[in-house]
């Protein structure tokens, strides 16, 4: 786990947020210095990825990866990925996948800045993207694959803890942070989880009627009620969504009467905050 | 989605969607009538497909529960990894740090729960594997 009590040093380097990832900094790091090693190891492993060379994948992952690591970043980051896209064909996936990694190094060696934090929330937010639309045929190892959802959540904890930690905060961060989270933009979140709820709705409806007769059996009230219950509770109304879609998934109708609910009590929610 | 960076109703969409995405469900439903291959390959795909998103939406289930515990909301979490049986070895055992975690968090979500006997069953059955 990353220690946060050195926020004020990453502060510093990010003196100038913008560039923080061009231009040398204190430490004479050079983001757009490729040494040979890293060359040939990214070449290598998108040749493997391109052949789908599962084996080989996992060894430069699991090995190579952090040999390098311990032996040239021990505590400066990878060259940034513009550096290398160009030895890669500019791969568009594979770049994602190397930020990915970028990232995860960064997390576990240094303080990442709060620009840092979310320049990884938007690197996964392409990533994941890309795979839900369906467009990837690589296969890549499960180590892998767990370490994303791994450092997905273990990121976000992360970002929690150091969002509520507002001593060494400049006034510049603190504007930052506000301008970013717009936690009761209910109506974004709503639109986009409704939207990925109802093509598995529909998938469900047609392919597999998942759950049996009897909880359609449950009556309106009592999922309503359940429903108020948590909105009011801890706002947590996106959790009480996925647990009424999971009762409603085999009644599509019951489900479009629900939608319309929901959005009463979300503006009621909004109203109060 | 760059203005809610880490929000946690992100968060909990991506994994959500990659669950859903992926119809892992009916995959694991599938494979107990023996229709489909999964938990034999570890996952992987030997006719030429990808497995990312399949193994990706296994593991965000692991995910859920994690965030689901996070949040105190062990209820939902345990559903979320309720297509996972956690009884017998699958791919959540294929990588050491998903087992651990899973088990680490199936534990402390029935614990939370006031169920005693449940995660008593499943970390022998873990520790007799590790």
């Amino acid at each position: 786990m990353a220690s946060f009590d050195h926020d004020d040093t990453a502060l510093n380097s990010a003196a100038p947020p913008p560039s923080s990832q061009q231009g040398q900094d204190a430490l004479g790091y050079d983001p757009n210095f490729v040494p040979d090693s890293v060359k040939s190891f990214v070449v290598h492993l998108y040749r493997h990825i391109r052949e789908k060379n599962v084996y080989e994948i996992h060894q430069m992952y699991e090995t190579s990866f952090q040999t390098l690591s311990e032996r040239l970043f021990k505590d400066t980051p990878w060259p940034s990925v513009d550096a290398v896209a160009h030895y890669v064909d500019n791969d568009h996936v594979f770049c994602l996948l190397y930020r990915e990694m970028w990232f995860r190094h960064l997390y576990a060696r240094l303080s990442p800045t709060l620009k840092q934090r979310i320049d990884s929330w938007d690197n996964y937010c392409s990533l994941f993207q890309v795979v839900l639309h369906g467009v990837v045929n690589m296969q890549l190892p499960n180590q892998w694959l767990w370490d994303m959802v791994d450092e997905f959540v273990y990121q976000f904890q992360s970002f929690c803890q150091y969002r509520a930690k507002m001593k060494n905060k400049t006034e510049q961060e603190i504007a930052l942070l506000k301008q970013f989270d717009q936690v009761h933009n209910l109506f974004r979140c709503l639109a986009l989880e409704l939207y990925l709820v109802s093509i598995s709705v529909i998938l469900n409806y047609f392919s597999f009627r998942c759950l049996g007769l009897e909880l359609y059996l449950v009556s309106i009230s009592v999922m309503l009620n359940y429903f108020r219950f948590r909105c009011l509770g801890l706002d947590l109304y996106l959790v009480s969504i996925s647990v009424m879609c999971n009762y409603l998934f085999d009644q599509f109708e019951l489900y479009l009467v629900s939608i319309s609910v929901m959005f009463n009590y979300l503006e009621q929610c909004e109203l109060k905050n | 989605l760059t203005l809610q960076a880490w929000n946690v109703y992100g968060v909990l969409n991506f994994l959500q969607a990659l669950v859903e995405k992926s119809t892992i469900n009916q995959i694991l439903e599938r494979e107990k009538e023996g229709l489909e291959q999964f938990t034999a390959t570890d996952g992987y795909d030997y006719n030429g497909g990808s497995n990312v998103l399949k193994v990706l939406g296994y593991f965000s289930m692991v995910g859920l529960l994690r965030v689901h515990c996070l949040l105190g909301d062990y209820h939902t979490g345990l559903k979320c990894l309720l297509p996972i049986d956690i009884s017998q070895q699958g791919v959540y055992t294929s990588v050491i740090g998903s087992h651990i975690s899973t088990i680490y968090h199936y534990g402390f979500a029935n614990l939370m729960l006031r169920r005693y006997v449940y995660p008593c069953r499943c970390f022998a059955f873990s520790a007799s594997i590790l």
